[in-house]
């Protein structure tokens, strides 16, 4: 067993356990010593051995986010939440940015309704007014 | 990120629905012959079923049945390696195994008739 052989075998056990990072942490570490099992038990059972052998091994355990996935995790949910800040302020972000777009649809609703009002009490003012105002004569 | 997509729902990951479905059953006719271990269960259900890639989706599987009780395990140390976690059917899992023989029995039939594939 070579130092590069275990760090092979960490690697992919790491990366199972960030792919899991919102599942239940009992579930988490029983998937984790489930397949840390599976990795052992074929070393000892198959022939061969070496780099070689781990490397089969793990293609043949297959893609970590895929296994998470069968485990009910969401790799992606899992990737931001090991930074909590970075699913907070997009979020946060977003709230704000819909609260501006009201306040601004409302300012616009505001002005256009004003100027209409204005150009139609002028309009009512000057009725012999030479220069019609076509946009907001129209009801 | 497309990766990150594919995996992001259970019903797009790596197996399919109706293979997800049927393993399940297939892991429960194997425990139906006797204890055995993970690494057992796995190299039976390749053999049978051609799943030599993603052998690491068994896990969540073997668990999810384990907290639905249809099957239980136990430790057992071995000459070579470590302990092995042997799994075996409990009552609730040769009923679960029961019904869906029937079930599928029917069902595959219906199938068949409408997909043209039945057998001659």
């Amino acid at each position: 067993v070579t130092e590069q052989d275990n760090r092979l075998i960490e690697d992919y056990l790491n990366r199972i356990e960030r792919a899991t990072a919102d599942l239940p942490q009992a579930r988490r570490t029983e998937l984790i010593e489930d397949l840390r099992e599976h990795i052992q038990v074929l070393r000892v059972e198959e022939p061969g051995g070496g780099e070689a052998h781990i490397r089969s091994i793990l293609e043949r355990l297959g893609d970590p986010e895929a296994i998470a996935a069968e485990a009910g995790a969401h790799p992606s949910v899992a990737a931001a939440s090991t930074a909590p800040t970075n699913v907070a302020v997009p979020r946060a972000r977003s709230r704000l940015g819909v609260w501006i777009l009201a306040a601004l649809s409302l300012l616009a609703v505001i002005l256009i309704c004003g100027s209409l009002f204005f150009f139609s009490a002028r309009q009512g003012e000057s009725q012999s007014d030479p220069v019609p105002v076509p946009a907001v004569s129209q009801p | 990120m497309a990766r990150y997509h594919a995996c992001m729902t259970e019903e797009h990951s790596s197996m399919s629905a109706l293979r997800r479905g049927t393993i399940e059953f297939c892991v429960l006719a194997l425990l139906a012959e006797g204890k055995m271990y993970s690494v057992e269960l796995v190299r039976r259900l390749g053999e049978a079923l051609g799943m030599t890639t993603s052998e690491g989706t068994m896990y969540p599987l073997l668990s999810r049945l384990r907290r639905n009780e249809r099957i239980a395990s136990e430790w057992r140390e071995s000459s070579a390696g470590p302990p092995r976690r042997y799994y075996y059917l409990t009552p609730s899992g040769e009923r679960a195994l029961a019904t869906f023989r029937a079930e599928w029995t029917i069902f595959r039939r219906g199938v068949d008739r409408l997909l043209g594939t039945e057998q001659s």
